[in-house]
């Protein structure tokens, strides 16, 4: 399992655009790949119903686990695309 | 078949029927494996629908445009969805309920959050739920983009939300079974130049697809599979309009002037941004509407402020020097928005509508007022606001500008500085109280329709009370006149763009009530600018006083008939 925490710098959180970037970037991995937000709420991150449902803002920070064969490659590419404002 | 001719021109074509068949609930369960089955036929069919719109849609109009069928494809592909509707199945529910459940949680869970994009993304799932179950019972919605031939749509009344996604190439007319006079499919036929008749009792149990449809948009008469002698009579018809729009375009250059030599404004109504080019074409010396409505109809996510300022920036450069009076979004009533799911009222028509919409929803009005004043810099923009009842709308409406233009230059962008700000007259209170009004507005300008059906009490759509909803009704003459001297006392303008501008018997009235500006459907320009040059306005003011005392609606109608009999 590979863990790292990354900031939201998308202007509308993750919302729109940047959620589907999101889910279709996770989605490319095999392993399970999961947001947790305050904590707690765990969010699929592959699955773009979740995502928004779980109403993520600009400037908040959430914690990518992501777990299979290729979570190293998946958590360093997610948290680059994040970073970078998920195409927005 | 015969029913109320609403929309001018007669065609030939073959019909399409579209009919909103609802779906049917609470079906029996017919075992786990045929739901299943039947649940992933359908979702995998829908996908590949959404996924070739997204690629249409890429390719035709935007990449912005596109994401709508995009964000459709991965809600389609959800393990979130698709896990729960399969566990619904297991215990015993059909795959259409399955659906149902599974996919109304979701809805509710999102418009129960705070944000704004959150409850429109509700109305995302509630038309997927829809595509879905409609894929499962066989039912389809009218596919125009493929049709090949001159085709005449059929239907009860559609809906603006439907009628704004169709393709409209090949679309030769329109015949409803439903609808009145003014209701959203003849205005739209009208503006489209489409030959449209509505009321037409008896049509959708006559008509199957693919038969052959005369259509007279004048009388409002349909043939089904006519006679040869009937196609050839359409025929010569149709061949004569040609060379009368042909002639038409010619006139579009000559001025707008009465006999006696007094200029008057003729303007267009338009609704898009390729309807501008048709009231240039046509000879327009101005905008006097834009219904910016229909930026708002077509998707299923609110137009966002790079997209109006686009299309305002758009029409505006296309128009040049000549004003275009733009309004603000003018939804509620009869023009539902898919991406702005309001309540259900029992009187939508006195209800949140328009600028009241706006005041509860005040971000989205932000967004447009944004999006106008950045376009402003492009050319004579003036802005208006529809359903005002009170002065304190008005005031309150005129801040939102004001607000957004110090937002907008703290923020280095450009904005004009001078952009008259006006509103509609199509409330009986305003119209009653114009001179107060117009100490505030720049401008006016009088939606008879609405002004008619509020003065009269008659729902403008109600085929049934069609008798009683007429302009000429004295109580509504003396409205309008109210309205422009109200204006003229305060040395502003007022103009029309309701459907009675553009009334052949309505003219001389109007005109000798002193009207400013007259704004009608492009294709109507040429013709209303002819009648104006037959008219003196002096000699109008005298039919127009008397038409005010009239009695009746009939006597004020048969005052303005004799009149033109003599011109």
């Amino acid at each position: 399992m590979t863990k790292t925490k990354v900031k939201v710098v998308s202007k509308s959180g993750l919302h729109a655009r940047p959620a589907d970037t999101l889910t279709k970037l996770a989605s490319k991995f095999q392993s399970k790949v999961e947001l947790i937000c305050d904590e707690t709420r765990i969010v699929n991150a592959k699955s773009i119903l979740s995502v928004l449902a779980a109403g993520i803002d600009c400037g908040m920070e959430v914690e990518l686990v992501c777990d299979g064969e290729d979570e190293k490659e998946a958590c360093r590419e997610l948290v680059k695309a994040i970073e970078a404002g998920l195409g927005e | 078949m015969k029913g109320i001719g609403v929309s001018r021109g007669v065609c030939l074509g073959k019909a399409l029927v579209y009919s909103e068949i609802p779906v049917k609930l609470n079906r029996p369960f017919k075992g786990k494996e045929t739901e299943e089955a039947d649940f992933e036929k359908a979702r995998l069919e829908v996908l590949e629908k959404n996924q070739n719109l997204a690629r249409k849609t890429k390719r035709g109009i935007g990449r912005e445009e596109a994401a709508i069928f995009e964000a459709h494809c991965s809600i389609l592909q959800d393990e979130e969805m698709i896990v729960p509707i399969r566990g619904e199945i297991s215990l015993g529910a059909s795959a259409v309920d399955a659906v149902e459940k599974v996919m109304n949680q979701y809805m509710e869970l999102f418009a129960a959050m705070d944000s704004e994009y959150m409850k429109q993304r509700a109305s995302d799932i509630q038309d997927i739920k829809m595509q879905l179950q409609r894929q499962m019972q066989g039912i389809s919605l009218p596919d125009t983009g493929s049709l090949q031939e001159p085709t005449v749509l059929i239907g009860e009344d559609i809906p603006p939300s439907v009628t704004a996604g169709l393709d409209f190439r090949h679309i030769v007319g329109l015949v409803m079974e439903g609808g009145g006079k003014t209701s959203h499919t003849a205005i739209l036929a009208r503006t489209m130049e489409l030959p449209a008749a509505v009321g037409v009792k008896g049509i959708l149990e006559n008509v199957k697809n693919g038969m052959r449809i005369a259509l007279d948009g004048n009388s409002g008469e349909v043939f089904p599979e006519p006679e040869k002698k009937v196609t050839e009579r359409f025929r010569k018809e149709i061949e004569k309009e040609k060379q009368e729009r042909k002639r038409r375009a010619e006139r579009a250059n000559l001025p707008c002037v009465t006999k006696e030599g007094k200029r008057v404004q003729l303007f267009g109504n338009i609704g898009n941004v390729q309807d501008a080019q048709k009231a240039l074409q046509y000879g327009a010396g101005g905008i006097g509407l834009f219904r910016s409505e229909f930026l708002y109809l077509t998707g299923e996510f609110l137009p966002t402020e790079e997209q109006q300022y686009q299309a305002y920036a758009s029409v505006l450069r296309s128009m040049k020097e000549k004003p275009v009076i733009v309004r603000t979004l003018d939804i509620g009533g009869d023009k539902e928005v898919p991406a702005l799911p309001m309540k259900k009222e029992q009187n939508p028509f006195l209800g949140n509508r328009a600028i009241r919409l706006c005041r509860k929803e005040k971000e989205v009005f932000k967004t447009q007022l944004r999006a106008l004043l950045r376009a402003s810099v492009y050319g004579e923009l003036q802005i208006m606001f529809p359903m005002i009842s009170s002065v304190e709308e008005l005031r309150w409406a005129k801040g939102m500008a004001e607000e957004c233009r110090r937002e907008l230059e703290k923020e280095g962008k450009e904005v004009k500085e001078k952009i008259p700000m006006g509103m509609m007259i199509e409330i009986p209170s305003a119209a009653v109280m114009a001179e107060t009004f117009a100490k505030e507005a720049d401008f006016f300008s009088i939606g008879t329709n609405d002004l008619t059906q509020y003065t009269l009490a008659a729902d403008r759509g109600n085929e049934e009370i069609a008798d009683l909803y007429t302009y000429f009704h004295p109580a509504v003459l003396k409205l309008i006149q109210l309205a422009i001297e109200g204006a003229h006392k305060n040395g502003k303008p007022c103009g029309m763009c309701g459907e009675a501008a553009g009334d052949k018997k309505m003219i001389p009235i109007l005109l000798g009530l002193g009207l400013d500006e007259f704004s009608v459907s492009p294709g109507g320009i040429g013709e209303v600018k002819e009648w104006i040059g037959r008219l003196s306005a002096r000699e109008c003011r005298e039919i127009a006083l008397e038409a005010i005392k009239a009695e009746s609606a009939e006597k004020a109608e048969q005052l303005a008939e004799i009149f033109w009999e003599k011109q």
